[in-house]
C-alpha cells in the first residue's frame, strides 16, 4: 500500500496545443504528474475563473547572487526565487553577467552550488568571453555582444567569431547590440538614441550568421526592433536553429510613453523602441516567430535607478503580464501555454538534473509537477509593498494588470501567490 | 535486457528503456556531431552494406553513420545484378562470405522475411535495411525518435498515416512503436486499394488502439499532432495505368500544411515524388528533413550499440 501523498486540482488546463476541463494529480513524495483525467468535482484547490497552466519558465534572468555575493544588495537566489513564484514562475534560467563570472566548469559548480536554496529551480549560462572556452558539461552558453553590465562583452565583431568559433554546435544566446554602433552613438542625447535600433539590426545579422556557420543552436535575446523580426523570420525559413526571446517591457511600453518622470525607471538595454515595433513585436509573439516571454530581470536599487543604471525587475509580474496579453491583446490560454511554459521547457529540457521527469511545460503524466494558476477574475494593483525581489520597486507600479497568479505549484507543493 | 545482436523488426524495440537508451545515445551523437568532438569508438571494424534492392538514400545514412564513428565500409549497391546472385549464389553463402570480412551487416532485400532468414546464418550482427514490404525498423526507430523530439513523447497523440497503407513498410514498422502511445489515436488515410493489411488492422484492435480508416485526408486536418505522408511507389504497381490513377490523390500543399494546428509536424521518408509540394518545405511544420537527419544519429546510435 502507498502512503504517498498527492496533489489534485481540477478545472481548466491549457496546454500549447489543448484547453481542457480536467484533473491532475501529483505524486508529492517524486514531484511529478502521475495521471490527468477527467473532473469528479474533489480538486484540492479551488479553481473557479482560473487557468491552469503548466509552469512557467523565464528564460533570461540576473538573479546577482555570485560566490563573490558583491551583488547580493539587489537580489540573491532566495528573493529571486519569492519573486518568481510570486510571479508564476516556476523554473529560471540565469544569466552569467556576475563579478565570478561562470566561465569554467569549475566555477560553474561553484555558482550551481548556490542556487540549491532556490526553491524555482535554476538553469545556469556560462559566459562567453573574449579568452573563454566551452565547459566539459553540457550546458547552454551566453555572449554579451556589446557592452552592457559586466565584462563579458566584445568590441568588435571580429573579436566575437574568433571566441565562438571555439563553440561548435553548443547552444548560445546572444545579446543583440552591435559594439561599433553603441560606440559611434555614445555621445546623443538619450538613452534610446544612444542604443539605436540598427545596433540590434546588425548585431541580429551577425549572430544569424554565426549561428549558421558554427552550427550554433542560437536563441536572440530580449529581442526588440520589428526590422530584425524578418531577418529572424527568414532564418527560421531556411531552417536555422534558432529561437527568440521578447520582454514584458518592450510588448507593454514604447518610446512614446516615455516621460521626464518615468525615464529614468524605463531604463534598459536594449532600449524601449517605437510605437511600430512594440506591436510588430506583440504580432510575432502571437504568431510563433518569437518564442518566449523571458522578462530579463534585471533588479537594481532604487539609489541606482536615480543614477540612470540600466535594467528593470520583472519576475514577480510575469503571470499577470500574461493575463494582459490575453485582456488587451487576444491572446489565447494555449498561446500563453506555449510561449509562457511550452517553449521555456524545450529549451531547459536538455539541460535538467535527473528527478525532474519529463521536464516542464505539459500538463501530462511524467513531467514536473509544478503549475501556474492564473486568475483571470482577480485583478493585481501593483505596489511597491507587494513586490518580493529584493531590489523593492517595479516599472508596473501604479498599474493594475486584468488578472493575478492564484496559486504557483513547485513539484506538487503550494503556494499561495498573494 | 539482455542486449540485441541484430536488429530484424521493430518488436525487438518496444522496450522503453532500450529506447530511450537509444534516442540519448543519438542525441549526444548529434551534439558531439555538430561541436565536432565525436570519438571514434567503431575505428577499425567495418560495415558492409548489402542491397539487393537499391535504396541510395537509406545506404549513404548508414555508412555515414558507420564513418562518422570512426569505422570503414564495404558496399554492395546493385547486389541483385552486379554481385553474384546474378551468378546464382544463395544470400546465405553471400552472408557467410562477407561476415568473414565485415563486423556488422546492413541488408535490403526485395523479399520480406529475408533478413531474418539471414540473421539465423549471421555470426556478426546483422541489421534489416528494409526487406520488402516487411519492415524497415531503423527508420521506425528514427521516426519515433523524431516525433519524440518534436513533440515531447505524448499521451493522446493523434498521428495520420497517409497514402500507401498497404505497401508502405515504414508504416508497417511505425506502427508497433506507435501502438505504446498511451491513448494514441490512428487515423489510416489511403485509397481504397492501398488499405492498411488485415494483420495490422488486426494488431491494432488487439492493441485496442483508437483507429478509424477514411479514404479522405479532410477530416485528419485540424486534429492530427502528426501527418505521415508515405510515397506511392510505382514499382509496387501491376500496371502504369493503375499507378497514374491514384498517384496524386494525397497531395500535400502549403494550403493545406497551413491548415494543420501549429505545433503539427508533417514526416515523410523521403524521396518523395509529388505528395508533398516543394513549398511546404519552408513551412515550419515541414520535419521530414529533420527526421532523415535523425535517422542518421539513430543508426549511428544503433551500430555503437551492436558494436561497441
Ligand atoms: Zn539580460
Amino acid at each position: 500500500m502507498s502512503l504517498a501523498k498527492k496533489l489534485r486540482v481540477e478545472g481548466r488546463i491549457a496546454n500549447y496545443d489543448r484547453e481542457f476541463e480536467g484533473a491532475i494529480e501529483i505524486d508529492t513524495a517524486t514531484g511529478l504528474i502521475e495521471y490527468v483525467g477527467p473532473i469528479e468535482g474533489r480538486s484540492d484547490l479551488p479553481t473557479d475563473g482560473c487557468i491552469i497552466f503548466p509552469g512557467f519558465g523565464d528564460l533570461h534572468i540576473h538573479a546577482r547572487e555570485d560566490v563573490s555575493g558583491s551583488q547580493c544588495y539587489k537580489e540573491d537566489f532566495v528573493t529571486n526565487s519569492n519573486a518568481a513564484i510570486h510571479g508564476g514562475v516556476v523554473h529560471v534560467a540565469d544569466m552569467p553577467n556576475n563579478p565570478v563570472a561562470p566561465i569554467d566548469d569549475e566555477k560553474y559548480a561553484a555558482k550551481e552550488l548556490l542556487t540549491q536554496k532556490s526553491a524555482v529551480h535554476v538553469t545556469l549560462y556560462a559566459g562567453i568571453g573574449p579568452q573563454t572556452q566551452p565547459l566539459k558539461r553540457h550546458v547552454p552558453y551566453k555572449a554579451f555582444m556589446g557592452p552592457s553590465v559586466g565584462d563579458l562583452f566584445f568590441r568588435s565583431q571580429e573579436q566575437l567569431e574568433t571566441a565562438i568559433a571555439n563553440y561548435r554546435g553548443r547552444n548560445v544566446s546572444f545579446h543583440c547590440e552591435d559594439p561599433e554602433i553603441l560606440e559611434a552613438n555614445k555621445n546623443a542625447p538619450t538613452h534610446e538614441q544612444r542604443r539605436p535600433a540598427s545596433a540590434e539590426i546588425t548585431a541580429t545579422e551577425f549572430a544569424l550568421y554565426l549561428i549558421e556557420k558554427y552550427e550554433l543552436i542560437g536563441k536572440l535575446c530580449h529581442y526588440s526592433t520589428g526590422d530584425g523580426l524578418k531577418k529572424i523570420s527568414a532564418a527560421k525559413a531556411r531552417g536555422l536553429r534558432v529561437t527568440c526571446e521578447a520582454t514584458p517591457h518592450h510588448l507593454f511600453f514604447d518610446d512614446s510613453m516615455l516621460t521626464e518622470q518615468n525615464r529614468l525607471w524605463l531604463q534598459m538595454n536594449p532600449p524601449l523602441r517605437g510605437p511600430k515595433d512594440r506591436i510588430a513585436l506583440i504580432a510575432a509573439l502571437k504568431n510563433g516567430l518569437v518564442d518566449y516571454i523571458a522578462t530579463d530581470h534585471a533588479p537594481h536599487t532604487i539609489e541606482e535607478k536615480l543614477k540612470g543604471i540600466s535594467g528593470v525587475p520583472l519576475l514577480d509580474t510575469y503571470g499577470s503580464f500574461a493575463t494582459w496579453l490575453m485582456t488587451e491583446h487576444n491572446f489565447t490560454a494555449r498561446d500563453i501555454a506555449r510561449v509562457c511554459a511550452y517553449n521555456p521547457g524545450l529549451f531547459v529540457r536538455e539541460f535538467l538534473p535527473a528527478g525532474l521527469g519529463k521536464g516542464f511545460g505539459l500538463i501530462e503524466p511524467g513531467y514536473a509537477g509544478s503549475l501556474t494558476i492564473l486568475d483571470l477574475n482577480t485583478p493585481y494593483a501593483v505596489t511597491r509593498e507587494s513586490v518580493r525581489t529584493k531590489c523593492a520597486w517595479s516599472p508596473f507600479e501604479g498599474y493594475t494588470f486584468p488578472g493575478s497568479v492564484r496559486y504557483t505549484v513547485l513539484n506538487g507543493n503550494v503556494h499561495q501567490a498573494s | 535486457m539482455q542486449k540485441l545482436k541484430h536488429i530484424i523488426s521493430t518488436t525487438q524495440l518496444l522496450n522503453r528503456k532500450l529506447q530511450e537508451h537509444l534516442f540519448v545515445s543519438a542525441a549526444q551523437m548529434e551534439r558531439d556531431d555538430a561541436q565536432r568532438t565525436l570519438s571514434r569508438p567503431l575505428s577499425g571494424r567495418i560495415l558492409a552494406t548489402i542491397f539487393y534492392e537499391p535504396s541510395t538514400r537509406t545506404r549513404l545514412s548508414f555508412e555515414a553513420a558507420m564513418q562518422k564513428l570512426g569505422g570503414g565500409v564495404l558496399t554492395a549497391e546493385n547486389a541483385r545484378d552486379s554481385s553474384s546472385a546474378a551468378k546464382g549464389e544463395s544470400i546465405a553463402d553471400a552472408i557467410r562470405v562477407i561476415s568473414g570480412y565485415a563486423d556488422v551487416i546492413a541488408l535490403r532485400h526485395y523479399e520480406e522475411g529475408a533478413a531474418k532468414a539471414a540473421a539465423k546464418i549471421s555470426p556478426v550482427p546483422l541489421i534489416n535495411a528494409g526487406d520488402g514490404i516487411g519492415e524497415h525498423p531503423t527508420q521506425a526507430l528514427a521516426d519515433i525518435y523524431t516525433i519524440e523530439k518534436e513533440l515531447g513523447g505524448r499521451d493522446g497523440l493523434r498521428v495520420a498515416l497517409v497514402g500507401d497503407l498497404l505497401y508502405g513498410r515504414t508504416i508497417h514498422s511505425l506502427l508497433p512503436l506507435l501502438c505504446l502511445y498511451p491513448g494514441v489515436q490512428i487515423d489510416l488515410v489511403s485509397p481504397a486499394q492501398l488499405r492498411l493489411p488485415a494483420k495490422y488492422i488486426q494488431h491494432l484492435e488487439r492493441q485496442g488502439v483508437h483507429f478509424r480508416e477514411s479514404d479522405k485526408l479532410g477530416a485528419s486536418i485540424k486534429s492530427a499532432d502528426v501527418i505521415y505522408i508515405t510515397r506511392v511507389q510505382k514499382e509496387r504497381f501491376a500496371s502504369p495505368q493503375e499507378y497514374e490513377a491514384i498517384k496524386d490523390v494525397y497531395v500535400i500543399d502549403s494550403k493545406i500544411a497551413d491548415k494543420l494546428k501549429k505545433h503539427a509536424i508533417i514526416m515523410h521518408a523521403l524521396p518523395r515524388v509529388n505528395e508533398i509540394a516543394p513549398e511546404v518545405d519552408s513551412n515550419s511544420r515541414a520535419a521530414y528533413f529533420r527526421q532523415a537527419k535523425n535517422a542518421l544519429y539513430i543508426r549511428m546510435a544503433l551500430l555503437n550499440y551492436l558494436l561497441a
